[in-house]
């Protein structure tokens, strides 16, 4: 079954159509890379399935219902937030507590969770990335990397279905790349939903079952064994 | 967890609940100010970003937009002739005309509310015997003219027409860094708000708390993005200076502005006659 379903969606930014009639599915437990040159439409599609943009016409569906049916509904919006886990670009805006320690704490206090399970949470994510020395610190203090692990672990201790990640790997090392790649494959072998931005292809090439390729309004969906079959799709993938 | 640690290029092995579905059901919820506040700053900002979308934008020079908005303000303030008044509402009609729908029915709603709002100010002196027509006719076309300014100039013409009216470099520096500083951190905001949207998933009301952390992170980046900017200024040998490219007037902006100053003129001469 479909988890997501995109359905002749369009949108543009004032005069630019940025997506035009575009359509795909994405398969519950897929790992699913988006790629495609700047302003393609990668992130504007991200938001859209997030309900911050609304699309010129078409529809994105999750588990058959529409999105906007899903944001509607307070309870529905809720339920939906706690399946649909988001890290952001600039994970600047998503650290917004006090300590790491809270951050990561929040979406499960939200959920009404037991304070052991709150804890348990916490601490199993902490240890995910080994940040548990910065447990007390302020999240805004630490470094890009550990910045990106936190709001990471925040996402996870909600245990969401589908994790959506907006080019999670820029400016990091290539040790941390390499972790949170790691983390993502876990995700995807516990049957996690991964929808991925991304412009590097040969981090991503082992991990990833289909790609989206973006470009002049068109998204297309494309399995890693079609990519690889196209050497020109292939030797443009790789200049993204 | 399992043995498994984490290491400089590996994560730890992931915790069993992670592979668990969850089996969450939101209690009761509520919706709370924080969250109802992204939809006025999606406004404020495409407010910021688009200015203008109207059929006038490029047809004259910033410069005689502004000029003209003053001299229409500065004549409507001046004079207590009638048919001054009506020369101006129909020289004011005459632009409103040549505006799209969309944009015509923005004006005439925001006028509309201004002018209750300035018209129940009015109500006491009405009971007073003071009311004079006039004056609410007045009220209504100076708002309509800062409405439709307001609503059909981008700051970007805005800080366009400023500069060439040779306004103090410092002041259009400093107001043209405060509206991109503006623009960025309502950017910073809203995406924090939508995170916090994202990470709502249980009773909002404690979302209420949030806003002091969330003023508090904005203003720590707000003091970062200061600093960033001076010194990127610095670098690229900033002395002080705010030079800018001119952008020529063509001889209708001309032509239109000497009408103005001497309808501006003939005003005058009228009023002190």
């Amino acid at each position: 079954m479909a988890l997501f379903s995109i359905q002749h969606l369009s949108f543009g930014y004032q005069d630019k159509q940025v997506l035009d009639d575009i359509g795909f599915d994405i398969e519950t437990g897929e790992f699913i890379c988006f790629m495609g040159p700047n302003g393609g439409g990668k992130s504007t599609l991200l938001q859209m399935m997030l309900g911050f943009l609304e699309p010129r016409s078409g529809s994105i569906a999750y588990r058959r219902r529409p999105v906007p049916q899903w944001l509607a509904d307070p309870k529905l919006k809720r339920e939906y937030h706690q399946q649909v886990g988001i890290l952001f670009q600039n994970v600047d805006v998503q650290l917004f507590n006090s300590t790491v320690y809270d951050e990561i704490a929040f979406g499960p206090r939200q959920m009404g969770l037991s304070d052991e399970e709150i804890d348990r949470r916490v601490q199993d994510c902490l240890g995910i990335f080994g940040l548990q020395g910065l447990a007390e610190n302020v999240p805004y203090h630490l470094s890009g990397g550990e910045k990106r692990e936190v709001a990471l672990a925040s996402v996870l201790a909600l245990n969401p279905d589908v994790v959506l990640l907006d080019e999670p790997l820029v400016g990091l090392t290539s040790n941390n790349r390499a972790k949170l790649l790691d983390v993502f494959d876990q995700l995807h072998r516990l049957g996690k939903t991964i929808v991925m931005i991304t412009h590097y292809f040969d981090q991503v090439k082992d991990l990833a079952d289909a790609y989206v390729i973006f470009g002049g309004g068109q998204a297309v969906k494309k399995t890693r064994a079609e990519v690889f079959a196209d050497a020109d799709l292939l030797r443009s993938v790789r200049e993204y | 967890m399992s043995a498994r640690q984490s290491t400089e290029t590996n994560a730890a092995a992931l915790p069993d609940w992670l592979a668990r579905s969850e089996e969450y059901v939101p209690g009761s919820v509520k919706s709370s100010g924080l969250l109802r506040s992204e939809k006025t700053i999606e406004k404020l900002l495409a407010r910021l970003q688009s200015g203008s979308g109207t059929s006038m934008k490029h047809a004259l020079h910033p410069v005689t937009y502004l000029v003209s908005f003053v001299f229409a303000l500065f004549a409507l303030s001046y004079t207590s002739l009638a048919y001054v008044v009506w020369a101006i509402g129909i020289a004011e009609a005459a632009v409103l005309v040549q505006l799209d729908g969309a944009t015509l029915a923005k004006i005439l709603k925001r006028s509309f509310w201004l002018l209750l709002v300035d018209a129940l100010v009015y109500v006491p002196s009405v009971f007073l015997g003071a009311f004079n027509w006039l004056f609410l006719v007045k009220m209504f076309l100076i708002l309509v003219g800062s409405v439709t300014y307001a609503t059909s100039t981008s700051v970007f013409d805005f800080i366009t027409a400023l500069k060439q009216l040779h306004m103090p470099n410092f002041f259009i520096f400093q107001f043209d860094v405060f509206v991109k500083h503006l623009h960025v951190l309502g950017a910073q905001l809203l995406q924090m708000l939508h995170a916090v949207d994202c990470r709502t998933v249980g009773d909002s009301r404690s979302q209420r708390k949030l806003w002091s952390v969330i003023v508090g992170n904005l203003y720590l980046q707000m003091v970062e993005l200061g600093k960033q900017l001076y010194d990127a200024l610095e670098a690229r040998a900033f002395a002080g200076t705010y030079t800018y490219m001119v952008h020529k007037m063509k001889s209708v902006d001309f032509a239109l502005i000497a009408g103005e100053v001497l309808a501006l003129a003939g005003v005058i001469a009228l009023q002190t006659r």
